[in-house]
C-alpha cells in the first residue's frame, strides 16, 4: 500500500536564538502514514510534534530531507489544501465574527464560487453536528464549541489528511467525549498529537512515540503504550486503563 | 587595553536615574548643534560611551537600523536643492555648499543621538530604565502601563504570529490588496484586540490578589554615590561645551 | 508618520516635549477624576501592546508596502488613556526597534496622539450605541481617515516649523506636495480598515467601543 504522507530523513531546526537549542527541532524523521489510518503521536513537550505538523502543512521549510504526499514531493513553503491542521488553541485559529465566516475562510481562499462555499460550509458543519452554531459570534462560544468549529473550519477544505494538535486540551468531559466520537467517525486519514493517552488508545489504530525530533517507537496503541519501560524512558506513563487492576473498578 | 567586561562596565554601574538624566541633557545639546564643525565632537561622544558601555560593537551596530525614510530623503535632496554656492558638479546636478552642510548636520545629529541613546538605554534592562523614570517623576499610571505593555508585547506578538500561521494553513496569503483581504486583516486585528482585552481582566484579578495597588508598594532602591555624581558632572560638561560651541560664542 | 532624531531644531523639539507633557498630564488628571484607574491600567496596557503588535502587520501596498497606524481606533477604544498609550508605544518602538526618535518623542506623540483624541470625540459625538453596524462603520471611516488627515497636517506643520527657514522656496513646496500625495493611499486604507474593525467590534463585543 502506498503511503499518503511520507518523510525521508527530515530535518529542521529553528534559527531563532531565543528558542533553546534542540527544542522543537526535527532530526532525521522517518515516518509513513497510510490512507485511512488513525495515527496517534505521543511524546514529551519539545519533542518536535508541532514542528513536524507545520512542516507537513508547508508552513515551515525543512532544513534538509523531504516530505512526500501521495508519492509527490511537497514543494517547500507551499500551501496544500489536502492537508488540514487543527491548532492547539482554538483562539489562534478562529478570528472571524461569525462561525459561518470562519468555516468559509478556507474554501474562499481556495477560490470556490459562493454556492460551492455555501455547500462546503454546510456539509462540514453538519459533519461535526454544529449547524445551529452557524450565525453565532465565534468569540462567545464555549471552549468545546470553539474546538468543534475549528475542526469544521479544517474539514471545510475537504482534506485527505487532518492533523490534530492536542485536540482535547482544556476541554471538559462532555466536550472531550464529543470530540472522541467525532474522531472515531472521521472518514479522512487522521494524525493526532496528544498527551491524552486514553484518547489515543480509544481513537487510533497505530501510535508513534516521538522524542528529540525522531520517531523512537511505532506500533499498535495497546501494545506500545503498555511497554512501561519504553514509555518511562521517554517521559511518558502507561495509560491507567492498561495497568492490571488489583481491585477491579471497570 | 580591552573594553571592560559586561556587568562591570562604567555605564552598567552608573545609577540608571543619573544615566537617563545625562542622556536627556546630552541629546538635547546634540539637537542644538547648527555648525558642521561641531560634528566630530558630537560623534566622538557615542564612541566614548560605547567604550565604557560593556556592549559588543557588533551588538550596537546590529541595533542601528536603517535611518528613517525622511532622513534619507532629506540627505539626498538638500545638497541638490538648497543653497546658492555651487560646491561640485555631478553631471547635470549641482551640489550646493549650504545644502551639503545642512545634510551633514541632519545626518550627524541623527547618528549622534541614536547611537548615544542606544548605548545608554541598552546598558541597563528596559524594566530598570522604566523604574528609574518612575523615580525621576514619571507618573505611576504611565509607569505601570509601560511595564505591563512591555511584559505582554511578546505574548501578544506570539498570539498574532500563531493566528497568521493558522490563516496560512487554510490557504490565506494576503499578498493582494483587495477589500476582502482588508476585511480579513481587520478581523484578525479585532480578534487580537478582543483577546487582549479578555486577558487583561484576568491579569488584573491576579495582580489584585498579589497586593497590586496597596499603599507603600512603590518604593525604589536606587542609591547614588560619588561616582554617579561625578559621571553626571562630566556629561553635563560635555553637553555644555557642545551648547557653547553651537551658540558660536567661540567661533571654530 | 514619524520624525526621526536630528531633523528638527531645538525650539520645536522642546515645544514638542512641553506640549506632549501638558496633554499627558491633562489626560492623567481626567483619568484619575473618573475613579480608581487601577482596574483600567491592565486593559489600557494590553490594548496598547495589541495595537503595537498590529502595527507590525505589513500591508501589500505598492511600491514598498505599509504598516497600519490605527491611531483613530486607538483613540476610540482607549479614550483618555490614548495619549499616554501612544507615548509609551513610541518610546518602546524607539528603544526596541530604533524606529521614530527619542528627541522627537514629544513631537511624534502630539502628531499621533492629538488626532487619536479627536477621533475618539468624533466617533462618539451624538452616537446611538444601538445604531446599525453600517452607521457605526461610517463613524469608523470618519474617525480612521480623519485621524490620519489630522496626523498628516501636524506632521507637515512640525516639519515646516522645525526645519530651518532657508530650506524653503519652491522646491520644498514640491516636496510637501509629494509627501501629501504619498500619504493619500494610507489615509484611505486606515479609513477602510477602521470601518471594518468597528463593524466587527460592534457585532462581536460592542462594549469595547465604549472605552475602557
Amino acid at each position: 500500500m502506498s503511503a499518503l504522507l511520507e518523510t525521508g530523513n527530515l530535518c529542521f531546526s529553528y534559527p531563532d536564538p531565543s528558542i533553546p537549542a534542540g527544542a522543537g527541532a526535527i532530526q532525521g524523521l522517518e515516518v509513513q502514514i497510510h490512507p485511512g489510518e488513525r495515527v496517534g503521536l505521543i511524546g514529551p513537550n519539545g519533542a518536535g510534534k508541532t514542528t513536524f505538523f507545520l512542516l507537513a502543512c508547508g508552513i515551515l521549510t525543512p532544513t534538509s530531507g523531504e516530505i512526500r504526499f501521495k508519492g509527490q514531493r511537497l514543494p517547500a513553503n507551499t500551501f496544500n489544501p489536502q492537508i488540514a491542521l487543527v491548532f492547539q488553541k482554538s483562539d489562534d485559529q478562529l478570528f472571524c465574527p461569525s462561525v459561518w465566516d470562519d468555516v468559509a475562510f478556507g474554501p474562499q481562499n481556495l477560490g470556490f464560487a459562493p454556492e460551492a462555499v455555501n455547500r462546503m460550509v454546510e456539509r462540514s458543519l453538519r459533519a461535526v453536528g454544529a449547524e445551529a452554531l452557524a450565525p453565532r459570534p465565534v468569540h462567545h462560544l464555549s471552549e468545546g464549541e470553539k474546538r468543534i468549529v475549528a475542526i469544521a473550519g479544517a474539514l471545510a477544505m475537504e482534506p485527505e489528511l487532518v492533523i490534530y494538535d492536542e485536540p482535547s486540551a482544556s476541554l471538559d468531559i462532555r466536550s472531550r467525549r464529543r470530540l472522541i466520537s467525532l474522531l472515531k467517525q472521521s472518514r479522512e486519514t487522521v494524525l493526532v498529537a496528544s498527551h491524552d493517552l486514553e484518547l489515543i488508545l480509544e481513537v487510533c489504530n497505530r501510535v508513534l512515540l516521538m522524542d528529540a525530533g525522531r520517531i523512537v517507537a511505532d506500533g499498535p496503541p495497546a501494545q506500545l503504550m503498555a511497554d512501561e519501560e519504553l514509555m518511562a524512558a521517554h517521559g511518558q506513563e502507561k495509560p491507567h486503563s492498561l495497568v492490571p487492576h488489583q481491585t477491579p473498578h471497570h | 587595553m580591552n573594553p571592560p567586561a559586561a556587568g562591570q562596565a562604567l555605564l552598567q554601574r552608573w545609577d540608571p536615574r543619573f544615566k537617563l538624566l545625562g542622556l536627556a541633557i546630552l541629546v538635547l545639546a546634540f539637537a542644538m548643534v547648527n555648525d558642521p564643525a561641531v560634528l566630530p565632537l558630537l560623534l566622538a561622544t557615542p564612541l566614548v560611551l560605547a567604550w565604557f558601555s560593556g556592549l559588543a560593537p557588533g551588538f550596537i551596530l546590529s541595533r542601528l537600523r536603517y535611518p528613517s525614510l525622511l532622513v534619507v530623503l532629506l540627505l539626498l535632496w538638500l545638497p541638490l536643492a538648497v543653497g546658492q554656492t555651487p560646491w561640485a558638479a555631478l553631471g547635470p546636478l549641482t551640489v550646493y555648499r549650504e545644502g551639503l552642510a545642512a545634510a551633514l548636520l541632519i545626518g550627524g545629529r541623527f547618528l549622534g543621538i541614536v547611537l548615544s541613546a542606544l548605548i545608554i538605554l541598552h546598558s541597563s534592562p528596559l524594566t530598570t530604565n522604566i523604574k528609574a523614570m518612575r523615580a525621576l517623576g514619571l507618573p505611576w499610571i504611565m509607569v505601570d502601563m509601560a511595564l505591563l505593555t512591555l511584559r505582554y508585547l511578546q505574548v501578544l506578538g506570539h498570539d498574532l504570529r500563531q493566528m497568521r500561521l493558522a490563516m496560512r494553513s487554510r490557504g490565506w496569503t494576503g499578498n493582494r490588496l483587495g477589500l476582502r483581504n482588508l476585511r480579513i486583516i481587520a478581523w484578525l486585528t479585532g480578534s487580537l484586540l478582543l483577546r487582549s482585552h479578555e486577558r487583561a481582566d484576568g491579569i488584573y484579578r491576579a495582580m489584585r490578589l498579589r497586593g497590586y495597588g496597596q499603599p507603600g508598594s512603590q518604593h525604589h532602591d536606587f542609591r547614588a554615590g560619588g561616582l554617579d555624581y561625578l559621571l553626571l558632572v562630566i556629561t553635563l560638561a560635555v553637553a555644555l561645551v557642545i551648547i557653547l560651541l553651537s551658540l558660536e560664542l567661540f567661533p571654530v | 508618520m514619524h520624525i526621526a532624531d536630528g531633523i528638527l531644531n531645538l525650539p520645536v523639539v522642546a515645544g514638542g516635549f512641553v506640549g506632549a507633557g501638558a496633554v499627558a498630564w491633562y489626560s492623567l488628571d481626567r483619568i484619575k477624576r473618573r475613579g480608581d484607574p487601577r482596574e483600567k491600567i491592565p486593559r489600557a496596557a494590553l490594548l496598547t501592546a495589541a495595537f503595537f503588535a498590529a502595527s507590525l502587520i505589513h500591508l501589500p501596498l505598492p511600491p514598498a508596502g505599509v504598516h497600519l497606524v490605527l491611531n483613530g481606533l486607538l483613540g476610540i477604544m482607549l479614550g483618555w488613556f490614548a495619549f499616554p498609550a501612544i507615548l509609551i508605544g513610541l518610546f518602546l518602538q524607539a528603544v526596541m526597534f530604533g524606529h521614530g526618535g527619542l528627541t522627537t518623542l514629544g513631537v511624534n506623540g502630539l502628531i499621533l496622539g492629538l488626532p487619536a483624541l479627536m477621533a475618539w470625540r468624533l466617533f462618539h459625538w451624538q452616537r446611538d450605541p444601538d445604531a446599525s453596524p453600517w452607521r457605526t462603520g461610517v463613524r469608523g471611516m470618519l474617525a480612521g481617515s480623519g485621524a490620519m488627515v489630522a496626523a498628516l497636517m501636524l506632521f507637515l506643520a512640525a516639519l515646516l516649523l522645525g526645519l530651518p527657514a532657508e530650506y524653503g522656496g519652491q522646491a520644498s513646496m514640491t516636496a510637501l506636495m509629494v509627501i501629501i500625495g504619498a500619504h493619500i493611499p494610507l489615509i484611505i486604507l486606515e479609513g477602510v480598515i477602521t470601518t471594518f474593525l468597528v463593524v466587527f467590534l460592534q457585532r462581536v463585543q460592542p462594549r469595547l467601543l465604549e472605552g475602557i
